[in-house]
């Protein structure tokens, strides 16, 4: 009996584990959930930093106490439905870095496949209230004049939404500004002056609109469209600037570059495609030691093209800009124009998405090709998206599926690049109660354990009840037919 | 449970049943208590790989120990036996499952094609198919603890197989509910979209498993024996109407108990009158809970139970008289009007 008892234990003790280090115990469920990994892939931008259980997020101060039930990861296998939140964080400092995510802009896979839009969900939590200097870097190359592209930017600029979203009214916290450039062989104010020395940054809607209604369809200094230059030169001069740079400390504003083409890079006229492959090289450098140089204070780069993209089929290879060769950057559809002439011939076939695709990428931010007035608002919308401290993800799988353990795995793809992964561990024996969906909803709300009460008491009341069901139904039929007579 | 409450009809089969069923659930529900609610409390809990080997064995316990509290409290035994038979029951019941569970985890592991490994390594895999001998074995724990708990109560050698395998048919076939209602539901056929009868859930599969395992295991297993019951036969109409009397002796053994109006030695005297002659019937048992009624007298007897009527008067020519062997709540009509009739009942020993 002794040696019995002994064996028990010894069983019984070397079947715990202890939550310390993971994998944790999911809230309300029977499941586990995997420490963590994130990407290790050194050309990650962020960390993805997923939340696998409450500690992680009563670490996070800025995660609302309202909110913390929707930061630690929740499961419900009836529907095969599973919730997790994440943040990104800096690579080097651990500094949370608010993003404006979307599903977009985020990739989710489960069990390695990759969830389609309708299978799931990005819930953004706490935007954050920075402000923002918007550096609006437009072509003034002769195209854009004669094709009437510039009554769409200035249509799309003046668009109510973006007007507002650029310099909102009454928001408390926030100073935003919005500085107008325009480019070609230079970069220069679109009221023609030098932006180094005499730049003004609009801070009201009133003199932006006037602004905008007065000097956006002047044209500038005529010449080649030296796009590459224009971004580099606002990413790091103009930022160095003294009317900028003031702004920027007075208003803890983080610079927006957005760049507006319709064509090439061109320096020059002969210029043929390769030779803007070390051009652009060299530009993505510059950028990203700008990025790396401005610390906590983020800069982000977007690029749009209006018109249509000479390759609208371009799929970035893995490599990010150290995969940037000729045949990358001048082929299309197997067609080689890297040796075509860009001025008159190759800008007039369309826009180097490729270019402006690396570019965005190098800055954190998104590149996009419109053509229309209304696409453009959109972008400029887009490009001042709020940026969240924190996402929900909510996703959804066939239920069989989760008859055993998969991964989540979470990448952000354009701008910014991280991804993290994190396991479920399934109870294969039990389940705590299925969450209940509210009317109108897609998304479960987990039930709490005392649910697990109803069942049993139920259950156990009818058994008690079945068990006196013979004695009263024996009693109750021999009261009535089995009693005892004289005659 | 209290015999008392357990009248001797078809019923009396379902009350250790419902009994283990209900262990079982209060396993079920604890275990899920545990890991849903004081794991992320303490920190510490089974690892993930022995989860099932825990719930199997607590099941198992529960189950083999509600079986022993069930035989226990319904032969009243003392508490100085009741107690530790029941929990030793429990407590092998645990051992050999946890311990059968270790050993098949690490067997199917190492028996495993390389092609299913990634299945057969996945601590989260819920299959029937692959978990099978960990419910049979389990079953068959709950099964054998109590046996050998019984043999060591009774210093007797019983009937194995009603233990061991109504222990491992119970647990597998609540294996398959568990399985079959966490992945496949009860669908109303037809419907779409579906109406379920039962959900696919994981969440009540488990209860429903686990319940069908310990109810069972109560019918498979041990049933409430005849030896707890004793029969007698009652004046239903007629003179001294209720009057019964109990058949067997107390000491056990075979009996015979007289019914007629001679006025001295017979077990009950009922007049002449009414329509009973003077030695007219007696009720005899073999001593081994089976009983039976013979007609001692020509004067009209018949025995009535359901769709069937007995004649048992008695006949010169045979040299035995009639008899016809008895359920409970027979009815025996005497005399050539039926005047008096004699019920026989199977009443709970607590009563003799």
């Amino acid at each position: 009996m002794m040696r019995a008892s002994m064996i028990a234990l010894l069983a019984a003790l070397s079947g715990c584990e202890g939550y310390a280090v993971g994998p944790y115990p999911i809230e309300n469920s029977t499941w586990l959930i995997s420490h963590p990994e994130t990407s290790d892939n050194a050309r990650a931008d962020v960390n993805v930093k997923i939340f696998a259980n409450r500690d992680d997020c009563q670490n996070e101060s800025w995660v609302d106490e309202k909110d913390k039930d929707l930061c630690v990861p929740a499961v419900d296998r009836g529907r095969g439905q599973v919730r997790f939140s994440f943040m990104l964080r800096d690579t080097k400092g651990d500094a949370p870095v608010p993003l404006s995510l979307n599903q977009e802009s985020v990739d989710l896979a489960l069990m390695g496949v990759r969830a389609k839009p309708d299978e799931w969900d990005l819930i953004p939590h706490d935007p954050k209230g920075a402000s923002q200097l918007f550096i609006l870097v437009l072509d003034g190359s002769a195209s854009i004049y004669s094709t009437g592209g510039i009554k769409k930017v200035k249509t799309a600029l003046l668009d109510k939404q973006v007007m507002d979203s650029f310099l909102p009214k009454g928001q408390e916290g926030k100073h935003n500004g919005v500085l107008l450039l325009r480019f070609s062989e230079g970069l220069e104010t679109i009221d023609g002056k030098d932006p180094m020395t005499e730049a003004v940054v609009i801070e009201r809607q009133k003199d932006y609109k006037q602004m905008i209604e007065d000097k956006l369809e002047n044209k500038g200094k005529a010449g080649f469209s030296h796009v590459y230059e224009a971004v580099t030169k606002s990413a790091t001069k103009l930022l160095e600037a003294e009317k900028i740079r003031s702004f920027l400390a007075a208003s803890s504003a983080e610079p927006t570059i957005v760049l507006l083409t319709d064509g090439f890079n061109n320096i020059k006229g002969a210029d043929v495609c390769a030779d803007n492959v070390p051009r652009l090289v060299e530009s993505l450098d510059v950028i990203q030691r700008a990025i790396a140089k401005g610390g906590k204070v983020r800069m982000r780069v977007f690029t749009i093209g209006l018109g249509t993209a000479l390759n609208p089929g371009f799929k970035p290879p893995p490599g990010g800009s150290d995969a940037i060769s000729e045949a990358l950057l001048c082929t299309n559809d197997n067609t080689d124009y890297s040796k075509q002439t860009i001025n008159g011939d190759l800008e007039l076939q369309g826009i180097d998405n490729q270019s402006l695709y690396y570019m965005a990428q190098a800055g954190g931010g998104e590149s996009f090709v419109r053509r229309d007035e209304k696409g453009l608002a959109e972008v400029f919308l887009k490009t001042a998206a709020k940026k969240y401290e924190w996402y929900t993800v909510y996703a959804e799988q066939n239920p069989y599926l989760s008859r055993r353990s998969f991964d989540a795995l979470i990448r952000l793809k354009g701008g910014t690049q991280g991804q993290a992964t994190v396991k479920f561990l399934p109870s294969p024996w039990l389940d705590a109660p299925t969450g209940t969906v509210p009317e109108d909803e897609r998304w479960f709300v987990v039930s709490p354990f005392r649910m697990a009460l109803g069942p049993l008491l139920m259950m156990l009341g009818s058994l008690a009840t079945l068990r006196f069901v013979g004695p009263a139904w024996f009693n109750a039929k021999r009261a009535l037919l089995r009693r005892a007579k004289e005659k | 449970m209290n015999i008392v409450l357990v009248p001797y009809t078809w019923t009396r089969h379902l009350a250790v049943a419902l009994f283990t069923g209900s262990a079982a659930l209060v396993a079920w529900w604890l275990m899920l208590f545990g890991t849903v609610q004081v794991r992320p409390l303490i920190g510490i809990w089974f690892t993930h790989g022995s989860e099932g080997g825990f719930l199997l064995a607590f099941a198992a316990g529960a189950i083999a120990a509600a079986s022993l509290a069930a035989e226990s409290s319904l032969r009243r035994m003392e508490l100085l036996y009741a107690v530790p038979a029941t929990l030793a029951a429990g407590f092998f019941a645990f051992l050999f499952t946890l311990i059968t569970y270790a050993i098949l985890t690490a067997v199917v592991g190492l028996i495993t094609p390389a092609a299913l490994e990634d299945l057969a390594t996945d601590t989260s895999f819920a299959s029937f198919r692959f978990k099978f001998l960990q419910w049979g074995f389990a079953g068959a724990a709950s099964g054998i603890a109590p046996f050998f708990v019984r043999v060591a109560l009774w210093r007797k050698w019983l009937i194995g197989w009603d233990h061991w395998g109504g222990g491992i048919a119970s647990a597998a076939i609540g294996g398959a509910v568990w399985h079959a209602l966490a992945y496949y539901g009860v669908r109303v056929p037809g419907t779409e979209p579906a109406v379920w009868l039962v959900y696919p859930d994981m969440y009540l599969a488990s209860a429903y498993g686990l319940f069908t395992w310990g109810f069972l295991h109560g019918l498979l297993v041990w049933g409430i024996p005849d030896e707890l019951y004793a029969g007698w036969f009652r004046v239903l109409r007629g003179p001294r109407p209720g009057h019964r009397v109990p058949i067997d002796h107390l000491a056990g053994g075979p009996a015979e108990r007289f019914v007629g109006h001679f006025p001295r030695g017979l077990d009950m005297n009922i007049a002449a009158e009414a329509g009973v002659a003077e030695l007219h019937v007696s009720f005899v048992t073999d001593g081994r809970y089976r009983y039976a009624v013979r007609g001692l007298s020509q004067q009209p007897t018949l025995v009535h139970r359901f769709l069937e009527r007995v004649d048992l008067r008695y006949d010169a020519r045979r040299p035995a008289p009639m008899e016809t062997e008895l359920s409970s709540e027979d009815r025996i009509y005497l005399g050539d009007k039926q005047q008096t009739v004699i019920e026989f009942l199977l009443l709970p020993k607590e009563e003799s």
